[in-house]
């Protein structure tokens, strides 16, 4: 237990599959699928694309893929996280950017009601993981939270956003660029 | 947090890149590719071909190594494959099968 656990750091990618029975830590980039009798952390700059089954999951970062935990799956509010969860505890903390379908199995009273529940979405009577979905595309008065996150609602067009930005930094720059050299050819 | 470490019981089948040094103390099946060190200890298992600034081997590696500074095996390192770098040191007691190519500028 005193021993490190196995960690990825934040410049190293790994590409393909991560299996094993201990601990894991991620601050760089996993691209496939992680499968361990352990518990995973993925870091606020990390970003995994990866199948994963744990034992419990705590993401801070970006997610994309499928969760199975045997224990329970985390989501904290820096989080983007896009991919269906199976675990018997979900949380999903207030800023967390979510899309997907999540199952913590059948409520005790329930067994029979559960294949119809599977093929559509989730019945209103689970109010733990179905209160953050609706919350999020329509603006409720109930929650102040963070204005610039509700003008982005889903983790893609934040992204395009960013390209957008890089797209009108990158006209500039050449201009800039030219200038000073036209400057220094002259000064020499 | 500077060094990737795959733990004991860690089995990765792919490609590990990037640029801070990696320890091996599980398995990696596949590829290591970084611009640092990669150090396989004891208990750690390559089926890999690796590439890194310097290779340092205790446990067991089957695979080509290329390094740009150098490549130690040591006595307890066991490894079958062809050895590419500038220095190349292999300890009394290291097993060591394949061929040895110290013919690299830089």
């Amino acid at each position: 237990m005193a021993k490190a656990p196995t960690i990825i750091t934040a410049s190293t990618t790994v590409d393909g599959r991560v299996e094993g029975s201990e601990d894991v830590e991620i601050y760089g980039a996993v691209r496939g699928a992680i499968r361990l009798v352990g518990d995973l952390y993925v870091d606020g700059e990390a970003r995994v694309d990866a199948e994963v089954e744990v034992t419990s999951v705590a993401i801070h970062g970006i997610l994309v893929g499928n969760v199975q935990a045997s224990d329970s799956i985390e989501i904290f509010g820096s989080a983007r996280v896009v991919g269906d969860l199976t675990a018997p505890r979900v949380v999903l903390h207030d800023g967390a950017l979510y899309r997907g379908t999540i199952d913590m199995g059948e409520a005790p009273d329930e067994g029979a009601d559960r294949g119809t529940r599977g093929a559509s979405r989730p019945a209103p009577a689970r109010s733990a993981p179905a209160r953050p979905a609706p919350s999020r595309p329509a603006p409720p008065p109930a929650r102040p939270a963070p204005p610039p996150r509700k003008e982005a609602p889903p983790p893609e067009p934040a992204v395009e956003d960013e390209d957008g930005e890089d797209d009108d930094d990158e006209p500039a720059l050449p201009d800039a660029a030219g200038k000073k050299k036209v400057q220094v050819k002259k000064r020499k | 947090m500077a060094n990737t470490v795959i733990g004991s019981s860690i089995v990765i089948d792919g490609e590990i890149s990037g640029d801070e040094p990696v320890i091996v103390q599980g398995t990696v099946k596949g590829r290591i590719a970084v611009s640092e060190s990669v150090y396989v200890e004891n208990a750690g298992t390559l089926e890999a071909d690796v590439e890194g600034d310097s290779v340092e081997i205790g446990g067991t590696v089957t695979g080509n190594v290329t390094a740009r500074t150098r490549v130690e095996i040591k006595a307890e390192g066991k490894m079958v494959g062809d050895v590419k770098s500038p220095r190349i040191l292999i300890a009394d007691g290291a097993l060591f099968k394949g061929n040895i190519d110290m013919d690299v500028e830089r």
